[in-house]
């Protein structure tokens, strides 16, 4: 059976699919953003404190669909003294900030791998999932529509968020709890030419 | 089996963007197919007000629409009943609108159902929307992704809220001009103007075989001496359909109202506009509705009838065709609507009496890769825009005009092959890959109706003067071949659906605006010929089953839209006007300069939740001496208030919890002698919620207006 005419629709449907993310990221609106971070890993105590660095695509206004990443990096600062790192894919869902609305509100599945310290404070690869919730605030004055319909437009916000990450360890350590919270800048990127 | 299971996954992921949504098939009853003429008439009339509040996107300008912060002129929905003995109505609403959409057409049709009044059991094969084309009419309810997504406007979108707004006036419309039907005749004039219009496309138009020859039944004789090249281009004709009351001995009584068919793009304000309004055609109708209110005084002035007659603006083959515009402002709209509303109340005062032929055929059309019967040519399976398309028109060019790759040439070379050769596809293969299936609409109604002595053949598009010529007259081939008594044929554009322009083979070949904005190809013009000719034939009671086996069978839709958002500001908005701490007029001043223009600047509540969403008027000049609203010289019983022309209303920003809000007077002639004898002022709002300016005349104006104040009325923006 001849899967040419399969493969090359598939091709054209996946580059498509490609296309358009890469459209949505550019034109319907996308952000960046670090700040400084601290954590405690909740079975032992120890005290984390570092920063990070995420990236949003937003999907849609109406139905507030987001996708990001987000990578940490932080060194415990007691009781002792280690390196950790992790890197997140983010799905999340959000009343996202526009010109018209300086306040919103975000909520993101995390999941992702990283090196963590395990339950006896040993460094371990460990695969991460938790939940992140975060109040962005829009540093730009507010604009009424009208006031707002410029290809394209860009403001600083300010993020605070709470971040629950489990660690397990790949190694079959005990699973580990961070919750972290963060105060992040972003710059947010909107645009007016994509719904 | 590996890449099955990458191809399953990749659909789902790119169908999950994409879904088409579909209406169920109308549950209206079967049209008749009686063509004769009725043995009595009877026509209803009504206004329909279509203007959303300030905070909508503008359609029509693509990338340069803007959001809307005011509105100049209110939007209508004109609609004439006909409504033939024992036959099946056909409704005809003209609308202030971008362009009509098959769904807004069928939404009107279910609304009409579910009022559960057998009179408006409308056939959807016999309900004939058009759009006058203001590109100062509202986004967001049309669909196909490309009308509510990628630049369709600035803050695009798809609103549901929108089409239920639209929708809803609109039926209520129908049915009241149903219900107050009264005993009419039809009187047709076909005659011609010159002078009004200009060609915008002339290098295309000259490519066109053959010497270009307005229709001969419309009298247009050889252009008067002294037109310009692009002035001679043109369609001229002017038909006018003027609709009176007649008394039980069959006498008229007076005008129920009148429909003109004209072409002529009708922008005249640029695409930097921010307010909402009807542009030039919404003069025109205004000059001629108030017209026809002087005739029912003047005939007899205590006679009971309907004192509000209705006049509408129907476009013809009008896609190559501006008004003669120089400056682009309020103004100059003005001033070309009131020349071309007395040219056509002139032409209507010499229509002459027809038979009360009401019959129409209807059938969708599936566009993508349709064929043509008669020379097996076909469409493009895909619709596509060229590069000339987002460039925007020769007189109204958008940015992306002057953007550095859009200066190049608009054909591809070494696409001989391809369905759409010679367009050079706008963003290239992006378009086609970004785009898909549905990014404009594949299925779209086409009708052919005859209204007394004329054809009029309903088009879901923009045709050229050329292109709409030879479709008139393949139409009127039909008819004469078939022995139907038509003296004249016609095309109106924008009807029922939207597929943008559609122009000749030899215009397309150049890959102008126009022809980049031919969706789908070069076969276009000649495919919509051959359907509306075969439905000239099934009017004729010809069977045509075996080329068009659904006529006046009207199934299911199916569309797709853009991404869904919120953009019509609603009723609950905040604040309310009970909320409002300290509503009040902040100012009144003169604006510099020779004539009279006020502005006028208070605090209210939010857009969605003032007027003009219920129709009344919101802001009136009120004779102090009267304590009643001032009067239009012009207009016996016209008033001066905001359904006119003479305000500007603009919303601004927030202003402790209400927002500025802004109107620019500037009164015309009649309206400025009322100010100059009376001590006037204006009033916004009615009832417990009224503000009230301080007193003005013309001898006594309010002071200047300062720097800041002039900036703050939003003049000159």
């Amino acid at each position: 059976m001849d899967d040419g005419p399969l493969i090359r629709r598939t091709g054209a449907i996946a580059a498509r699919v490609v296309i358009q993310l890469l459209a949505v990221s550019i034109l319907d609106g996308c952000a960046v953003g670090g700040g400084p971070m601290t954590g405690v890993m909740a079975e032992t105590g120890a005290v984390n404190a570092g920063g990070k660095l995420d990236a949003h695509v937003h999907f849609s206004e109406s139905t507030g669909v987001i996708l990001g990443v987000e990578q940490q990096v932080e060194r415990r600062v007691a009781p002792g003294s280690s390196v950790q790192w992790r890197t997140l894919g983010k799905l999340g869902y959000g009343n996202l900030i526009t010109p018209s609305r300086v306040l919103g509100e975000e909520l993101f599945l995390v999941g992702g791998f990283g090196r963590a310290p395990d339950r006896d404070g040993r460094l371990a690869c460990a695969v991460l999932a938790g939940v992140q919730l975060a109040a962005p605030l829009s540093l730009a004055r507010r604009r009424e529509p009208w006031q707002s319909d410029d290809y394209a437009r860009t403001w600083l916000e300010l993020v605070p968020d709470v971040t629950g990450v489990l660690d397990v360890p790949t190694g079959g350590a005990t699973a580990n709890v961070e919750v972290s919270a963060a105060l992040s800048l972003r710059v947010h990127l909107y645009s007016a030419v994509l719904p | 089996m590996m890449c099955r299971l990458f191809a399953a996954i990749v659909l789902v992921v790119a169908a999950a963007g994409c879904h088409p949504l579909e209406l169920a098939p109308p549950a209206s009853p079967k049209p008749s197919s009686t063509h004769a003429p009725a043995r009595s008439l009877r026509v209803g009339v009504a206004r329909a007000e279509v203007t959303p509040p300030p905070g909508v996107s503008l359609f029509g300008h693509g990338p340069e629409g803007r959001v809307s912060d005011g509105y100049w002129s209110r939007l209508y929905c004109r609609v004439f009943a006909f409504l033939p003995d024992d036959r099946t109505p056909l409704v005809l609403s003209v609308c202030d609108l971008g362009a009509m959409g098959t769904l807004l057409q069928r939404s009107v049709v279910a609304k009409l159902a579910a009022m559960n009044d057998p009179r408006l059991n409308l056939p959807a094969s016999r309900l004939m929307l058009t759009a006058t084309h203001t590109h100062a009419g509202p986004a967001h309810y049309l669909e196909g992704d490309f009308y509510g997504g990628l630049m369709s406007s600035r803050a695009p979108g798809f609103d549901p809220n929108m089409v239920e707004f639209l929708a809803s006036r609109i039926a209520a419309a129908v049915a009241r001009a149903v219900r107050d039907a009264r005993p009419a005749r039809l009187s047709w004039a076909h005659t011609s103007t010159w002078g009004f219009t200009r060609n915008r496309s002339l290098v295309p138009f000259n490519q066109n075989h053959g010497e270009y020859a307005p229709d001969a039944a419309c009298d247009a004789g050889p252009p008067p001496a002294g037109l310009l090249a692009d002035e001679r281009a043109i369609d001229p004709c002017l038909d006018v359909l003027s609709v009176a009351e007649v008394d039980a001995q069959g006498a008229a009584v007076g005008p129920i109202g009148s429909v003109s068919f004209f072409a002529m793009h009708p922008t005249v304000l640029p695409n930097t506009n921010r307010l909402i309004g009807a542009d030039v055609d919404g003069v025109v109708s205004r000059a001629v509705e108030r017209e026809m209110r002087r005739d029912w005084l003047g005939r007899a002035p205590a006679q009971p009838g309907p004192r509000d007659p209705v006049h509408a603006m129907v476009n013809t083959n009008e896609g190559d065709v501006s008004p003669k515009w120089s400056s682009g402002s309020v103004d100059e709209a003005i001033d070309i609507g009131e020349r071309l509303g007395a040219r056509i109340w002139r032409a209507q005062q010499t229509a002459e009496e027809t038979a009360p032929i009401i019959d129409a055929r209807y059938t969708m059309l599936h566009l993508p890769g349709a064929r043509l019967f008669w020379t097996k040519a076909s469409l493009c399976k895909v619709a596509e825009l060229g590069v000339a398309a987002p460039k925007g028109a020769s007189d109204h060019p958008t940015a992306l005009t002057f953007v550095g790759d859009f200066r190049d040439e608009n054909l591809a070379e070494g696409t001989e092959d391809a369905c759409s050769a010679p367009k050079r596809p706008f963003l290239d293969f992006v378009q086609r890959l970004a785009s898909g299936a549905g990014s404009f609409p594949e299925d779209v109604p086409l009708a052919v109706g005859q209204i007394g002595d004329t054809l009029i053949s309903f088009v879901p598009a923009e045709m050229t003067v050329v292109a709409g010529n030879r479709l008139a007259r393949a139409v009127a081939a039909e008819a004469a071949a078939h022995g139907l008594g038509a003296r004249r044929s016609l095309v109106a554009g924008l009807a029922n659906g939207y597929v943008q322009y559609v122009t000749t083979e030899e215009e397309y070949r150049l890959q102008h605006y126009e022809g980049a904005s031919d969706l789908y190809g070069i076969s276009t013009a000649p495919l919509l010929a051959e359907r509306c000719a075969l439905l000239t034939r099934a009017m004729a009671g010809v069977d045509v089953s075996a080329w068009l086996p659904d006529v006046d069978r009207v199934g299911g839709y199916r569309y797709t839209v853009a991404a869904e958002r919120s953009r019509l500001p609603t009723r609950d908005g905040k604040p309310s006007i009970g909320e409002i701490e300290g509503r009040k007029i902040d100012g009144l001043c003169r604006l510099p300069g020779a004539d009279l223009s006020l502005c006028l600047s208070w605090k209210d509540a939010a857009p969605g939740v003032v007027p003009p969403v219920d129709g009344s008027p919101w802001i009136t000049l009120i004779d102090e001496a009267l304590g009643a609203p001032a009067h239009d010289e012009s207009d016996p019983l016209g008033v001066v208030d905001d359904r006119g022309l003479d305000f500007q209303t603009r919303v601004h920003d927030r202003s402790g919890n209400g927002y500025t809000w802004t109107t620019v007077f500037s009164p015309r002639a009649a309206a400025l002698r009322a100010i100059g004898t009376h001590r006037v002022h204006v009033r916004i709002g009615s009832g417990s919620t009224q503000l009230r300016s301080p007193v003005f005349t013309v001898a006594d104006p309010p002071r200047t207006c300062d720097e800041r104040e002039v900036v703050a009325c939003g003049v000159g923006r």
